[in-house]
């Protein structure tokens, strides 16, 4: 699978505060890629710096051949991203709000009618209340709207950050089949989770990250088999004692 | 019930008392404690050793130091020099009003000359002069009333030079109110006298002196009129400035709070744009606002002063003094209220960048609001010309006092402080987008207000923002 995202020895601290401690990883085109970690992991923190919103200390990061740092503005013409627990201007329609942002984020009409068809499908399952005012919106609403929204255009790199936190099981499983779905258009997705269970059926591979450091990475079959682990959180466990007890030997 | 009440009462007030809320209540102390305390140097009293004849009980008169108010200095021309016109000014000083004789006996040039007065080495500004016409003693004796000229001379249009505007009718009750003794002396008796005569012999024939011009009108109602037209400019910088600083950090904010500002920063366009048109959407709404304002308050106005309550011929007084409110005026001031705009939106701006929740907004505006007031309390009571130079400075690099006094400048042609106002406030603008822009482009605009928040002691309460600190 041909690489379009690589991450390298990654790095960046807030003050005083270490938050990523030099992290790699690559994403490969098509590919489903979940950074899966407790809170406070360092998750969102690495999201942000792929998708430009801040500046790594130390490293690289390569979008295709972009070096994400040096051009942040062409980087930004690759990719979405989805701020976790994002919500929309309140007092737009859902309509209303993806033509708003397909026309930010093209630069015709025709892709940007094309951007907004393609939303409404995503998100048909609001059906009517897609012309309702975003306040009346439920988390769940929310969160479609706002995944349409970011899959749109149709990027070569979709980031989405805990894209099903907080959502009931029906709304969690509807979202996260859609996310598989995605690949087939040949989107690569990189998302975030701290739930580790549930990320286990919709990603190609995964990196168990905390406190800052990746411990592993591996499709979940991989990772299972490895740690001998029923599941995900399982894996979590062991990877991080091993690492933890090799270190303090 | 009662401890139950009270465990709600207690935290109810310490969510009331917090650093927020008592900062404001510290500034209005501190603002008003200095006002205060400047007030009466600059209203009242600075005093001057002068040397005055007195006339004792035997009859002889003596030379001596006395101590008297600058205010209570009066310039005094005497064309009658009769025994009346010099028991007018030997005895003004017992109503407090110092008379001073200037060199011209030209009135114009006496203002001119009185403007910058030398009184024993000291330099002081005397604002009014009355002259006394010659036939005042034999008209006094005929039982006819006397015209005396009051010339009063306007250089600001603050408060303080009202009072100093209303120094000459005071002088012209003072004479009244000495002649009277005599005149009860002369006539007492008389039944064909009128009462009133003797209570007030004098009446005054008012003159105003701007800009080097003298013409015949009531200071106090071109004072009146100016301010009628000018007053709206504080109250509306006021009301401006806390509504677009208001929606523009509010805008910042919400953004943030909703993470729409994210999704805005990582879509393929210019993030300036996204400033910009923030910052011009909020000037355009204040500009909107402060026209349709002034509009109503002309209106308001012109129908409170029934359009004829000012004499014929004021306008064209007006015109001589250079006091016209034309196009290019009020193009003038137009410009200044829009650079104080820019100024105010620029630092709600850089408020709404660096703070996280819109609940603590409110309370980071204040220091903006009080930036706005002080100026204004200040130009309301007193010139801030006059204002000692350390004082001045500080008031003057609050960018809004420029559109306070901008009207003042334009009429009393102090062109050099208006083109400097423009200036320094464009630049305070400039410098201020500058740092935003930076703090747009980097990332600071996501980690910065984390970094406060995780702070130990430092919590949402504080008024400390990284290594800056507001107000
Ligand atoms: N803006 C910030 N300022 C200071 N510390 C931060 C900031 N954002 C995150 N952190 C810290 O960095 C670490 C990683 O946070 P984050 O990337 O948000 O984790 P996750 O998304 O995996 O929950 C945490 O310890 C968090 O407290
Ligand atoms: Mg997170």
């Amino acid at each position: 699978m041909p690489k379009l995202l690589e991450i390298k020895n990654v790095k960046k601290s807030y003050g005083k505060k270490e938050a990523v401690k030099g992290i790699s990883f690559e994403v490969g085109e098509g590919e489903i890629f979940a950074l899966i970690g407790p809170n406070g992991a360092g998750k969102t923190t690495t999201l942000r710096m792929i998708s430009t919103l801040i500046e790594i200390n130390d490293g690289q990061i390569l979008l295709g051949d972009i070096d994400v740092k040096k051009n942040p503005a062409k980087a930004r013409e690759l990719l979405t991203y989805l701020p976790d627990e994002a919500g929309a201007y309140k007092n737009m329609t859902g309509i209303n709000y993806l033509k708003f942002m397909a026309e930010l984020c093209t630069n015709s009409a025709e892709e940007q009618k094309k951007s907004v068809d393609y939303a409404v499908s995503v998100c048909s399952s609001l059906g009517d209340a897609i012309y309702d005012k975003i306040k009346t919106y439920s988390k769940g609403m929310m969160r479609k709207l706002l995944i349409a929204r970011a899959v749109m255009t149709r990027p070569k790199l979709a980031i989405l950050d805990e894209p099903t936190s907080g959502l009931d099981i029906i709304n969690g499983l509807e979202v996260r089949n859609f996310i598989k779905s995605l690949t087939e258009t040949g989107m690569s997705v990189l998302l975030s989770s701290h739930n580790m269970l549930e990320i286990d059926y919709v990603s190609d591979r995964v990196a168990i990250i905390d406190k800052g450091i990746i411990y592993a990475i591996g499709t979940p079959k991989e990772l299972k088999e490895k740690y001998e682990a029923q599941n995900l959180e399982e894996v979590f466990v062991k990877c991080v004692k091993e690492v933890e007890g090799s270190r303090e030997e | 019930m009662k401890n139950k009440f009270f465990v709600i009462f207690k935290k109810e007030l310490k969510d009331l008392i917090t650093v927020q809320t008592l900062f404001p209540l510290v500034l209005i102390f501190v603002l008003f404690y200095f006002l205060g305390n400047m007030m009466p140097s600059l209203i009242s009293d600075d005093t001057v050793t002068i040397q005055s004849e007195q006339t004792d009980q035997s009859g002889q008169t003596s030379e001596v130091e006395i101590t008297v108010s600058k205010n209570s200095m009066i310039g005094f021309i005497d064309y009658d020099k009769s025994e009346l016109s010099d028991y007018i000014y030997v005895n003004l000083p017992t109503r407090g009003i110092t008379p001073i004789i200037p060199k011209s006996s030209n009135p114009e040039e006496a203002m001119t000359e009185l403007e910058t007065y030398n009184l024993n080495g000291e330099e002081i500004k005397i604002q009014s002069l009355i002259v006394i016409p010659e036939g005042l003693d034999a008209k006094l004796r005929a039982g006819e009333y006397v015209s005396i000229d009051a010339y009063s001379s306007i250089d600001s249009f603050g408060l303080t030079s009202m009072i100093a505007g209303a120094s000459a009718q005071t002088a012209i009750g003072s004479i009244n109110s000495v002649l009277t003794r005599e005149l009860f002396d002369l006539y007492g008796g008389d039944p064909s006298i009128d009462i009133n005569y003797i209570n007030y012999p004098v009446y005054s024939n008012d003159y105003t002196y701007l800009n080097s011009k003298t013409e015949k009108v009531n200071a106090t109602m071109v004072l009146s009129y100016v301010s009628s037209q000018t007053m709206f400019i504080p109250i509306i910088i006021m009301l401006i400035l806390m509504m677009a600083s208001q929606m523009i950090a509010g805008s910042i904010v919400n953004e943030k709070t909703d993470k729409t500002l994210e999704t805005l920063m990582t879509a393929p366009m210019n993030r300036m744009s996204v400033l910009l048109a923030k910052v011009l959407a909020a000037a355009i709404y204040a500009i909107i606002y402060a026209v349709v304002f002034s509009i109503s308050n002309n209106n308001f106005m012109g129908s409170m002063a029934g359009g004829d309550i000012y004499p014929e011929g004021f306008a064209a007084t007006l015109e001589t003094f250079g006091i016209t409110f034309n196009i290019t005026t009020l193009a003038i001031v137009g410009v200044q209220l829009f650079l104080s705009v820019l100024c105010g939106l620029a630092i709600s701006l850089l408020i709404g960048m660096m703070i996280e929740d819109i609940k603590s907004l409110q309370a980071y505006l204040i220091p903006i609001i009080f930036a706005v007031m002080i100026p204004y309390f200040l130009s309301m009571f007193l010139d801030i010309n006059t204002l000692p130079l350390i004082a001045k400075i500080l008031v003057y690099a609050i960018p809004f006092t420029h559109t306070y006094t901008a009207f003042t400048n334009i009429f009393v042609q102090n062109y050099t402080l208006l083109i400097f106002g423009a200036i320094y406030q464009a630049i305070f603008v400039a410098i201020l987008l500058t740092v935003a822009v930076r703090i747009f482009n980097s990332d600071k605009l996501f980690t910065l207000g984390q970094i406060m928040k995780k702070k130990p002691g430092k919590k949402n309460g504080s008024f400390s923002i990284g290594k800056w600190r507001i107000g």
